[in-house]
């Protein structure tokens, strides 16, 4: 399977964050949710594809060229689409194809104008005027007009009210349809990659936690809970945020370790909320712990 | 279309509103004042010079991101910038000297009430003998002024490229704090006849003197542009949007 978008041991420090060995990969046909708390890292890595941020080291490579050295090639057949317009809120959608269009060898103003129409995108409206949902629907059809083929983008969601973003997940899935390209969007919610993802790469402290199908993700860890005094030692050391309460407790779990629980023990399945949650808190607890010592 | 061009096309259609029906109607409205004997397009090189200021405006920290989106090169952004600021200074310098010299030759003014007619005639009729300044003095201290901001814009544009806009203020403000530094030291130095009169050295008496000097101070202008273009494109080069 080719892999339409690959990172191999990105690094990058800025004053108090760094990405760290950030390796995963993308195949051509598929969505990828890049989930990650806000912090993580998800648009630090973004801007490194699009080379807007230095790397330290590493490789990034796109439609298997280079990030740095083919980086025009590469937007080229890229759509990008921030949690921003970045465009003047002066202008209109009339205007903004006049700008855009020069970028772009495959560019089609027919078929921009018909996203437009289809998105239900008035034309002649100040795009600052916008609402953030049409905002990113404007993005998206700039995308979809000059062939992307790989569509990026940051935290699309977030800030959308539940149609404005039902309506986004399904162009998402409609253009994901031609099996020749791909989609790779960053967010915290969760929802959204249940939804419409088929690979899952989990960002954590600027590290890579996860990365694969979202099916292996969820057939991998799961929820583990019951009385305290039930759980061996050695599977306590396993669990991921083990947190006691007064009557029992409850801790993440990879399933591979689920043959030595035993049978007093409830599991189920873990969500990519509970699962973004665990770790979350266990880093959390593990600092807590280290200022302790200290 | 070149790379470039694309990038000043797009900055252009972003401010071709904010600016450019203003500009026209300055334009129009100097070329009627000079036909009066009114030389307010003197200042038509400052008002060519803000057709694209409105995008150091929008370009603010955030906006540059679109520069990154695009498939463009970071040094056709830059190079763009830099003839968005020169190229309509210097035309605009053009036109304030064409404006200057249709001022200083129509005498449409005289047909004016009196009144009128000899304030403009005062103010303006450089060729009266006890005027303070002669016509082509007066060319060349705008020219003199054009290409100062010439170099003042594309000096602050090399800044910005470099430390992304984060001292903007500040090395304005140095820009100019030095500048009116030296002005104040020589003028201080030629009124207590330490120096000649800046005018005696500084200006040529000839008129092709003057012409020499004015196509050599532009020349110097944007050299000076090239230069400072250069060093930005390959300092941005490493730098973050």
């Amino acid at each position: 399977m080719e892999n339409i978008l690959e990172i191999k041991g990105l690094n990058k420090a800025y004053e108090g964050f760094a990405l760290k060995d950030v390796t995963f990969s993308m195949p051509r046909g598929y969505i990828m949710g890049f989930v990650g708390q806000n912090g993580s890292g998800k648009t630090t890595t973004i801007r490194a594809i699009l080379d807007m941020a230095k790397t330290d080291s590493g490789k990034i490579s796109v439609f298997g060229m280079d990030s740095v050295t083919d980086t025009i090639a590469i937007k080229e057949r890229l759509g990008v689409v921030f949690d921003s317009l970045y465009l003047a809120n002066h202008l209109n959608v009339k205007q903004v194809e006049k700008q855009l269009r020069p970028f772009y060898k495959d560019w089609s103003s027919d078929e921009f104008f018909r996203r437009i129409k289809e998105f239900d995108l008035p034309d002649n409206r100040k795009i600052g005027d916008f609402s953030k949902g049409m905002k990113m629907k404007l993005m998206v059809a700039a995308a979809l007009s000059h062939n992307a083929e790989l569509i990026i983008l940051d935290e699309p969601t977030s800030g959308l009210d539940p149609v404005a973003r039902d309506e986004l997940l399904d162009i998402l899935a409609e253009y994901i349809e031609d099996e020749n390209r791909g989609v790779l969007f960053s967010t915290h919610i969760t929802a959204d990659v249940e939804r419409i993802a088929d690979y899952v790469t989990i960002l954590h402290n600027g590290r890579v936690w996860f990365t694969g199908t979202k099916d292996d993700l969820c057939e991998s860890y799961a929820v583990i809970k019951g009385a305290e005094e039930d759980i061996p030692p050695a599977l306590k050391e396993k669990c991921i945020d083990f947190h006691a309460y007064r009557n029992g407790f409850d801790a993440l779990i990879e399933t591979a370790y689920l043959d030595k629980a035993p049978k007093s023990l409830e599991t189920e399945k873990a969500s990519i909320d509970e699962i973004l949650v665990y770790i979350a808190k266990e880093d959390k607890h593990e600092r807590r712990s280290e200022n302790d010592t200290v | 279309m070149n790379d470039v061009l694309k990038m000043i096309r797009f900055d252009y259609i972003s401010v071709r509103s904010l600016t450019v029906p203003y500009i026209i109607g300055f334009i129009a409205l100097s070329l009627v004042l000079a036909l009066f004997g009114i030389p307010l397009g003197a200042f038509c090189f400052a008002a060519a010079a803000a057709v694209f200021a409105p995008v150091q405006e929008l370009a603010d920290s955030d906006s540059r991101k679109i520069y990154g989106i695009l498939p463009v090169g970071r040094d056709a952004v830059t190079k763009a910038a830099f003839l968005e600021m020169t190229v309509p200074l210097l035309t605009g310098e053009m036109l304030s000297l064409i404006f200057l010299a249709i001022s200083n030759s129509s005498k449409l003014y005289r047909i004016l009430p009196k009144t009128i007619e000899d304030i403009i005639g005062g103010l303006f009729d450089f060729s009266q003998n006890d005027s303070i300044i002669t016509f082509g003095e007066l060319c060349i201290i705008l020219i003199l002024v054009s290409v100062y901001l010439c170099v003042l814009s594309a000096y602050l544009e090399m800044m910005s490229a470099i430390q992304n806009r984060e001292k903007d203020v500040t090395n304005l403000l140095t820009a100019v704090a030095l500048t009116v530094a030296v002005i104040t030291v020589i003028a201080a130095l030629s009124a207590n006849h330490i120096i000649p009169p800046v005018q005696s050295w500084l200006i040529p008496e000839t008129v092709s003197g003057k012409w020499i000097f004015a196509v050599i101070l532009n020349v110097i202008a944007a050299g000076v542009s090239v230069l400072f273009c250069g060093i930005a494109v390959k300092k941005s080069a490493d730098c973050e949007l």
